[in-house]
């Protein structure tokens, strides 16, 4: 019998907007990254602990960060366990010391770090396409974090072919279909009114499309909800015209 | 005593023809010249030899490559893809599973093949994925012995269900409990419990650690306290 799982301490969720995490690469070493949080806005004993851990598969790095009254970074940031530094995830922890010690008081999770000379950027990219080794695969939705478009390294120009009408018409209707079947079919999310959660920002975009409407309350009715969102959302960028005019331009 | 290689993307795509075969009527024959053939491969530096043998168990496996790498000072990428298809290639005859009618039983490519970057099977490399394992545990591997004590080629679903969830692999108080609850102390086998579906189980066991991360921070938490906050049924599976 599968457990539900309930919220029964009162973890609070930590906006994406209250953390920044900011990466910076040289060449020859391993990369090192920095972290500003605002946590004024949650109600957390000020001697908690604040943890940042940085993940990717079976690589975890744990760095201390002071209390929820007084942030402090540790003196070293490096990222020295990772092969690499590609495709890292980070995320926050808060955890009681005095009241219940080890109790989560509050997290955010699955969080993308930017470059130190990118400016942040709060409008959030629903599908970036990331390079990736996919053997003769040509692209692929992941869904590590949040989720993201993998798309063949070893093509000659990768970008040039994300670019492409023929390649927007033919993958971005799938990439759809698979990202709104793994939220409600899978998942079995249909929340549209979190926008920390990127299932949420999805089912949003999805239902502004002109044409697919609400998600329905009946889990019945989910798989032909998908069938009309991504053919609503077809229609709306005109794939199949874009398709045939890039066919006939490059015969 | 063999030089460890790095297969290229030609010598890939023929071991792949070659696990492919193994699923037909007409396998190929075992394609052992792409691991010396430079058509098919390139050195390596620093030099590590390997050499064929049995390995009874996941651990022993890993810590026999970790003994070589570290012999020669060599610090492999986890994400080396040519790399880990030529020591799955090397190691095919020594590990890969055969069936009653005596013909090798590879299952998916990504057993061999490592597919790194795909989180849903990065883990499933019948090589790297215990020798990651045993990398993150590195200070004491034994604990993580509910995902290594395994034969090789038969992981089986006790490590699918832990190895996948990177929470709980790289995590040294749940590990730990988790060797406890499934592993005999005895004989290092795995103990009836580890292939439970229901109650005291590796299913039930991953429901009642994600429903913990919810609440506490597991990182923090001694393996002690993580023992007794577990419900009665993993104490039967102590028990067991």
């Amino acid at each position: 019998m599968p457990i539900r799982k309930f919220n029964y301490t009162a973890r609070q969720r930590i906006r994406r907007s209250d953390v920044d995490i900011r990466i910076r690469r040289s060449p020859g070493s391993p990369a090192e990254f920095d972290a500003s949080l605002d946590l004024r806005a949650y109600a957390l004993s000020p001697d908690a602990k604040v943890f940042v851990e940085a993940y990717r598969q079976t690589t975890v790095m744990r760095f201390p960060w002071g209390s929820a009254s007084v942030l402090l970074s540790p003196e070293s940031r490096v990222l020295s366990d990772f092969d690499g530094d590609v495709r890292i995830l980070f995320r926050a922890k808060v955890t009681d010391v005095s009241g219940r010690p080890g109790v989560l008081l509050a997290v955010a999770d699955r969080l993308h770090a930017r470059e130190t000379e990118e400016q942040p950027d709060r409008r959030i990219p629903l599908l970036p396409p990331e390079p990736d080794d996919l053997g003769e695969e040509l692209w692929r939705v992941d869904f590590e974090g949040e989720p993201a478009l993998l798309v063949n390294r070893d093509v000659p120009d990768w970008k040039a072919m994300v670019r492409a009408e023929s390649f927007r018409a033919l993958v971005y209707p799938a990439a759809l279909r698979t990202i709104l079947t793994r939220i409600l079919l899978r998942e079995g999310y249909a929340a549209t009114d979190d926008f920390d959660d990127w299932r949420s920002r999805w089912l949003q975009f999805a239902v502004r499309i002109p044409g697919a409407g609400g998600v329905p309350n009946a889990k019945e009715q989910y798989e032909d909800w998908i069938e009309s969102a991504v053919a609503a959302f077809a229609r709306r960028f005109g794939m199949r015209t874009r398709h045939v005019a890039a066919m006939v331009l490059t015969p | 005593m063999t030089e460890l290689r790095r297969l290229n993307d030609g010598g890939i795509g023929v071991f792949q023809q070659f696990l492919d075969s193994c699923t037909t009527e007409t396998p190929n024959a075992y394609p052992a010249t792409i691991l010396s053939d430079p058509a098919w491969s390139e050195r390596l530096e620093p030099v590590v030899t390997l050499e064929n043998r049995e390995f009874p168990s996941r651990i022993q496996l890993a810590q026999y490559l970790h003994e070589q790498f570290e012999a020669a000072n060599f610090r492999p990428s986890l994400t080396d893809r040519g790399l880990w298809s030529w020591i799955g290639c090397f190691l095919f005859p020594d590990i890969c599973p055969v069936g009653r009618n005596g013909r090798p039983e590879p299952g998916a490519n990504a057993r061999w093949i490592p597919e790194s970057t795909n989180w849903r099977r990065y883990y499933r490399h019948l090589i790297a994925g215990p020798y990651r394992i045993f990398l993150a545990h590195r200070d004491d591997p034994m604990r993580a012995l509910a995902v290594l004590c395994q034969r090789p080629g038969r992981p089986g679903d006790l490590v699918e269900q832990l190895a996948s969830r990177q929470e709980i692999v790289t995590n040294p108080s749940i590990m730990s409990v988790a060797t406890e609850c499934f592993v005999d102390s005895a004989t290092g086998r795995p103990r009836a419990s580890a292939s439970r579906k229901g109650a005291g189980g590796p299913r039930r066991l991953v429901a009642v650690l994600e429903q913990f991360d919810l609440a506490w921070d597991l990182s923090t938490l001694p393996t002690g306290a993580l023992r007794t906050m577990l419900p009665r049924e993993f104490g039967i599976a102590l028990a067991s």
